[in-house]
């Protein structure tokens, strides 16, 4: 039975990609004058050599970490829609920290730059977590509402207090010292080390999700909550947690995204990134490693 | 074709597998006469309910013949079937909460003037029906507002509005209350006078006896024997339905008790809306001792247990277990207490459909030891002690990773039985534990609770089932609008009857009996 629902949750995944694509194509087919190639291009051409793969990596690196952050939530039955807002805290942090706190032993401040993302990724979910769990206000408003205070504030903040001076018409703080930078991670494999940070979380979600006894009375209060409150759960403290390990991953993304890729924060320079984080965890049915997957088709 | 036409519903050789394999119905054969009121009776998953969702057009037969009226027919969709005069009244109902019970009762078959809904003419069919049956009905009464009673009878309603000839009732008394039920049959018997034909999914063998001209009995699927109720007997039913004879009551062990395990003090109770549903009452209960608490459902019962559990903060009284005070408790400090607590609703608070029964079995044990390796969970362990506990229990189902919500009412309810029993509590609180339960799961937690009272449990048994409590307990309390009105020794001396003046009219004064 369990099998069953499995098999049919992945077709419809597999189904739905497919769809998409071929839809894809029509479009294509209908306003191109050399259909084919385009379609080549689309399809073929990302995968045909390690430049293209690498520039691949380098774009499913933040959405395989947005997309856990998203399926931590929706599996406690939570919509967490606030991935974006905490993407940009956690950006905004790490560039900060990367900026203003020089002076810093070298391996204290790489440290120091991620705790303050994914700490102002978690604070930062927390308040709609604290909201939802203690004062019963529905996570999907709050979490949306304060999706534009990050994105204003963000935006306000680079371009005023923290604009760097010499950045001329790009709007962005100054770029981060370069030993704070997530170097490739090999000579072949030029995509930065972000990538192994994502791959590390995939395992460690896993492990939260599948053998903890967190992720067991998650798991639980996602699937019935009456029965969880019964059987002596504390659901408020559950929904706080689950908010900050939420928030925590959306907040990593960013940072990766500032250390790895741009080098500093630049106004509003993600807007969709929540939005995916959200759709990959749906079509991955929230398991971890289906993100990881789902996370390689949406760039292509 | 070549059916007798005197059979109002007639299947022949009925099978219906599901896709996953499961074996509903392996060779079902069923015949109803007109005006007849037929019960359809078998334990929990002896292919009734499917049986009867084949005829409604609501799942596919895999093999066989259906006629109706002597007319062969194969409903695709209840649509259909509706056309052609029949309904069905589901053990869950399936009403718009925010519409008004006529709104309710004309939805998807409305009576137009023009564009607009006729709502006049609407109402005086319905109040035309709902006089000749005697199914009272408040229609511009919003229907979130009315009682599970009320609910039911707007769904006859709405079969009869939709002019069904044909009705049929799926378990409707697990949710009535005995007057309720008694009202229902009264409504039932009119119809039938009428000339309206139903059939009564059931696996209550007094209702059978009561009400029915004829019973069917199914069991694995299959038809067991079609009877004429007058010539047939409870025993005989209850023989054919399970296949062999009940087992004889677990031997109640009588014991010296001396320690009090759970005592009540001058507990009062809010509900939300700060309406006193428990007043001042107190009760205690020894070790090795069943205390019942009878009473018709809504008569403070969820809010006592609620209080117990700590859901509701008392407004004032005690709550003791074992000599301390657990008054007000978080319900997470309440459930590490060595206490059993088999709720009384099965699929919400006793269990998670969606989820293993291995999962199941865990939702207190899962931190603090056994099933731990550091903060992780130890799933092999989990499941060793899950498949234990399948088997220690008799509990039907696929293994331990079966989702709970794939299993039938009685096991689902073996699965609450089990975790709640299995940590061998002290005290074990047991509301409504065999609602809705075939009749050898029924016998099987009756006598798994005796056990847990025989080896020095005690036993709080919350039920509305009077042959339950009157069978169980030790003493019995009689609960009536929040009050204890009085408790007594379930001795020889007690009769059905009276505690059944107890719990529907309270305090006996002027009659004289003692308290």
């Amino acid at each position: 039975m369990k099998q069953k629902l499995k098999n049919t949750n992945m077709l419809s995944t597999v189904l739905s990609i497919v769809i998409a694509v071929l839809l894809g194509c029509l479009l294509i087919l209908l306003v191109s004058d050399e259909p084919f190639l385009a379609i080549k291009s689309l399809l073929v051409l990302p995968l045909s050599n390690t430049f293209y793969m690498n520039n691949i990596i380098n774009k499913v690196t933040p959405l395989i970490l947005v997309g856990l952050s998203a399926s931590v939530a929706f599996k406690t039955g939570l919509f967490n829609m606030g991935v974006q807002g905490q993407f940009y805290v956690g950006a905004f942090m790490a560039a900060i920290a990367g900026n203003y706190l020089i002076g810093l032993p070298k391996g204290l401040h790489v440290v120091a730059v991620f705790i303050a993302a994914v700490g102002g990724g978690v604070i930062y979910a927390i308040v709609a977590g604290v909201l939802k769990a203690y004062f019963n206000i529905n996570e999907v408003v709050t979490t949306l509402m304060l999706n534009y205070i990050a994105t204003l504030v963000t935006s306000g903040m680079t371009n005023s207090y923290f604009r760097d001076p010499d950045s001329g018409g790009v709007i962005r703080m100054r770029y981060i010292p370069e030993y704070l930078e997530l170097k490739e991670i090999s000579s072949l494999i030029t995509a930065h080390a972000g990538f192994l940070i994502a791959l590390a979380m995939v395992v460690l979600v896993y492990f939260l999700m599948k053998h903890s006894i967190f992720g067991y009375r998650m798991e639980t209060v996602g699937k019935n909550r009456v029965f969880a409150q019964y059987g002596g759960l504390n659901i408020k403290l559950i929904t706080v947690f689950c908010f900050a390990v939420s928030g925590g991953l959306a907040g990593l993304s960013g940072s990766v995204e500032v250390l790895g890729m741009h080098r500093s924060f630049f106004d509003d320079f993600a807007s969709g990134m929540g939005g995916d984080g959200l759709i990959i965890a749906l079509l991955a049915s929230n398991h971890p490693v289906g993100v990881l997957l789902i996370s390689f088709f949406l760039p292509i | 074709m070549g059916a007798d036409t005197q059979y109002v519903i007639e299947m022949k050789d009925m099978y219906k597998i599901y896709p996953n394999g499961t074996v509903a119905n392996s060779g079902v054969n069923f015949r109803v006469k007109r005006g007849e009121i037929h019960a359809l009776v078998g334990e929990n998953g002896a292919g009734k309910t499917t049986l009867m969702k084949v005829l409604f057009g609501l799942e596919e037969k895999t093999k066989g013949a259906v006629y109706i009226s002597g007319k062969e027919v194969n409903f695709k969709s209840p649509r259909e079937a509706i056309a052609s005069g029949m309904g069905m009244v589901h053990q869950e109902f399936m009403l718009v909460p925010s519409y008004t019970v006529a709104q309710n009762i004309a939805l998807g078959n409305e009576k137009k003037k023009k564009i607009f809904c006729d709502r006049k003419a609407e109402k005086e069919q319905m109040e035309k029906i709902s006089k000749q049956f005697g199914l009272t009905a408040d229609f511009d009464e919003p229907v979130y507002r009315l009682s599970v009673g009320a609910k039911q009878r707007i769904e006859i309603l709405k079969v009869l509005y939709n002019n069904a000839k044909i009705i049929i009732l799926d378990e409707p008394t697990a949710v009535l209350t005995p007057q309720e039920t008694e009202e229902l049959f009264c409504s039932l018997r009119l119809m039938v006078k009428d000339g309206y034909t139903i059939v009564l999914i059931t696996h209550k063998i007094k209702e059978v006896m009561d009400i029915s001209d004829s019973v069917t009995v199914l069991r694995n699927g299959q038809t067991i024997k079609t009877l004429k109720t007058s010539e047939t007997n409870p025993d005989e039913i209850t023989r054919l339905m399970i296949g062999r004879q009940l087992k004889p009551k677990r031997e109640r062990v009588e014991r010296q008790r001396e320690k009090t395990i759970f005592e009540v003090a001058h507990l009062n109770v809010m509900d939300r809306r700060g309406a006193l549903k428990i007043k001042d009452m107190s009760f205690s209960i020894k070790e090795g001792e069943i205390f019942g608490i009878a009473g018709v459902e809504g008569n403070g019962q969820s809010e006592l247990i609620d209080a117990i559990i700590g859901f509701l903060k008392p407004a004032s009284g005690k709550v003791f277990y074992d000599g301390k005070d657990i008054t007000g408790v978080s319900t997470a400090d309440f459930r590490r207490e060595s206490i059993g607590y088999i709720p009384d609703d099965r699929n919400l608070r006793g269990s998670s459909l969606n989820q293993s029964v291995a999962e199941n079995f865990i939702i207190c044990s899962h931190s603090g030891g056994e099933f731990n390796k550091g903060p992780f969970l130890n799933w092999k362990e989990v499941k060793e002690e899950a498949r234990h506990l399948i088997g220690e229990y008799e509990i039907k189902t696929d293994g331990e990773t079966a989702l709970v919500g794939s299993m039938s009412g009685g096991n689902i309810q073996k699965v609450i039985v089990a975790r709640e029993i299995s940590k061998k509590p002290d005290l074990l609180i047991a509301c409504q534990p065999t609602r809705g339960v075939d009749v050898s799961s029924i016998e099987y937690i009756h006598n798994k609770i005796i056990e847990q009272r025989n080896e020095g449990a005690a036993v709080l048994l919350i039920s509305a089932e009077l042959t339950e409590i009157m069978g169980l307990s030790d003493r019995i309390g009689m609960l009536y609008d929040g009050e204890l009105v009085a408790i007594r020794d379930n001795d020889d001396t007690i009769t059905e009857n009276e505690i059944g003046k107890y719990i529907l009219n309270g305090r006996q004064d002027q009659s004289g009996t003692e308290e």
